[in-house]
């Protein structure tokens, strides 16, 4: 079993009903960041975004890990690309292109945070944030990092019919863009939350934190960091896997 | 396991423009063989060719079934060279590393409901990058979990770093590796875009114009019990350099950074390497930042190649399909030559090697640098 200290958490979460526009990300960007952005998608807004609300409730060291993850990954740019080049006929705008993929946004959030370490970019459909989390908590443990900043990113594309048809989700999901995010540190603190990692292969046990939150693909990060930011139960736990990989146990307190 | 044991390579498979199946493209990249396929990107306003360094195989370039065919084939090789056990491969994890994954399924399915006219058509109907690690979980029988990793021309070099690393610290004791990156308009049309492609590829050459492209399939099964081949991982690093989203820094120094990471991991001096793969892409500015990194590190480098010449640009692929070249060559005891590279670069000083030459026993740096300024490397040893 590993141990890690969450010493920061964020979450930004916006649910978005049939018909509605997704919100400005303009005046929550401002307040944390200096950068202007230009040439990039919301993909990478919210990574950015995100992070940076994170991060500036600790100290990032110089040798902090970036796990950025995703389930579905920046859809807006390589949907714009795709219709450039298959229903336009014309070659994708380069930006465009770059944007696709997932080491832009890893970039800007880097970039953004003054960071230069090792960046990476998991994903995994349902369990993109859980994967980051295994692979950060192995560095962590061999030393590879001392410090871990792990994000889950969201992003959703309009008009939301076609976005439900993408994730196969029906009408009676309440869809959400979201960029969730931790800073974890090896070993247990009193000061801060302990997040516990195991593998074992037990049975199921019942999920200790259910809010209703509107869906994305990272619902499990959305979950924890909502956890996190209102304490509103005494443990989250989380236990997802399989038979055959073996169950993971995730406990915050 | 301690944290700095190697992992062995146990099984590969690779399907490239040197051919099909392991053998055979080391038999090709001794041989020295360099072919490209002129290629029309169909479907644009403006006409673009391009030079292509495709698979040698009897279906057509964008057919779909063509993608499940190279994966299965290339997977199967890999996992029956590892030898493992049914219940090894039914717990198998998967780590695999693109910057397309199945993006060509869902151009052609876009494309025919335009065909269609449909009113429904759907951009991007294949989100995201499961359809890819569940073809491939389909193929083996296989249920362990899966890691996809999208950091651009590192992705499948991060994706044996992190496998690696999983191995060591005892999450699982084998686990299939794959760099997947075959034909699809986006990327074609992208690079083009991009004006980054160029007729040949000259790494390190005074005339070196820009990237190749090319396609290719690699599988490795890494694992904590030796394998015949006798090589194995010994350490790797990675980092992210804020110069540009589409370079690192000219001036070598996040790349020499990472090679120094990966050194330091392993506990090893400089002088302990006996060669290096670069990634050597032939634009002008990465050859530029990689040479100046090799130099900051490698006062006095050892022998260098290139193997984009040999299978093209296989970007999130090479990561896995060059390291699988490398080891296959080093097996046999070669030190690859680099096809392209003629004329020195008196800016650069650092010229890859002309002729292939005998390669000694122990440890290799390989290196792979990335969009988004993503770099890493590894460390190959031969016994």
């Amino acid at each position: 079993m590993s141990s890690f200290a969450v010493v920061a958490a964020s979450s930004y979460l916006h649910g978005v009903a049939e018909g509605e526009v997704l919100p400005s990300l303009e005046a929550r960007l401002n307040a944390v960041s200096r950068e202007r952005f230009r040439r990039v998608d919301r993909f990478i807004l919210l990574s950015v975004l995100g992070s940076a609300e994170c991060a500036r409730k600790t100290t990032l060291r110089e040798d902090c890990g970036l796990y950025l993850s995703s389930g579905i990954g920046p859809v807006g740019s390589n949907v714009q690309v795709q219709e450039q080049l298959c229903r336009d006929h014309v070659l994708p705008k380069p930006f465009n292109f770059v944007n696709t993929l997932g080491s832009a946004a890893g970039h800007h959030v880097a970039k953004n945070l003054g960071i230069n370490g090792q960046n990476l970019f998991i994903s995994r459909r349902g369990g993109a944030f859980r994967a980051a989390l295994t692979v950060a908590a192995a560095d962590l443990e061999a030393g590879i990092v001392s410090q871990a900043l792990v994000g889950a990113v969201e992003e959703l594309t309009l008009p939301i019919e076609e976005h439900r048809r993408r994730l196969a989700v029906g009408l009676d999901v309440k869809l959400a863009e979201g960029s969730h995010w931790i800073v974890i540190e090896r070993g247990a603190s009193k000061e801060f939350p302990t997040l516990t990692l195991s593998r074992r292969e037990s049975t199921l046990e019942v999920p200790t934190y259910q809010p209703q939150l509107p869906f994305h693909d990272s619902y499990e990060a959305a979950l924890l960091t909502h956890w996190l930011e209102h304490r509103d139960t005494p443990r989250f736990q989380l236990v997802a896997g399989t038979d055959v990989a073996g169950w993971l146990h995730l406990a915050v307190e | 396991m301690r944290a700095t044991e190697r992992v062995h390579l146990r099984g590969m498979g690779i399907s490239c423009a040197l051919g099909q199946g392991v053998g055979v493209c080391t038999a090709a990249l001794e041989a020295g063989t360099v072919s490209t396929t002129p290629l029309t990107l169909p479907g644009l306003n403006e006409p673009v060719t391009m030079r292509y360094y495709r698979i040698p195989d009897a279906e057509p370039l964008f057919a779909t079934e063509r993608f499940d065919h190279l994966l299965a084939k290339t997977t199967r090789e890999a996992v029956a060279a590892a030898d493992l056990s049914r219940d090894e491969i039914e717990r198998l994890p998967l780590f695999f590393g693109s910057s397309c994954f199945s993006v060509e399924k869902s151009e052609t399915k876009y494309q025919a409901e335009l065909r269609e006219g449909s009113r429904a058509a759907l951009t991007l109907p294949f989100v995201g990058f499961q359809h890819t690690a569940d073809a491939i979980r389909d193929e083996l029988g296989c249920a362990g979990e899966t890691f996809a990793f999208n950091t651009a021309c590192t992705a499948s070099a991060n994706a044996l770093m992190i496998a690696a690393r999983m191995i060591r610290s005892g999450w699982c004791r084998h686990a299939l590796v794959m760099g997947i990156e075959l034909a699809n308009q986006t990327t074609l049309a992208g690079f083009t875009g991009l004006q980054l492609i160029a007729e040949t590829l000259r790494p390190f050459d005074r005339r070196r114009s820009g990237i190749v492209l090319g396609e290719g399939v690699g599988a490795i099964v890494l694992s904590a019990d030796p394998g015949a081949s006798g090589l194995s991982l010994t350490a790797g690093a990675s980092n992210g350099d804020s110069y540009s989203v589409t370079a690192a820094n000219p001036d070598g120094s996040s790349i020499a950074a990472v090679q120094s990471a990966a050194l330091r991991q392993a506990g090893l001096d400089a002088r302990e390497i006996r060669g290096i793969k670069s990634h050597g892409t032939a634009s002008p500015m990465n050859d530029t930042g990689e040479a100046a990194g090799i130099l900051r590190v490698f006062p006095k480098p050892p022998p260098v190649c290139a193997l984009k010449p040999y299978l093209g640009h296989t970007l999130g692929a090479c990561g896995v399909t060059e390291l699988i070249l490398m080891a296959a060559a080093l097996e046999r005891g070669v030190f690859p030559a680099t096809p392209g590279f003629e004329e020195r670069d008196p800016s650069l000083d650092l010229s890859p090697a002309r002729e292939a030459s005998e390669a000694a026993a122990g440890e290799y740096l390989l290196n792979y640098f990335g969009f988004g300024g993503n770099n890493t490397s590894l460390l190959l040893h031969k016994a």
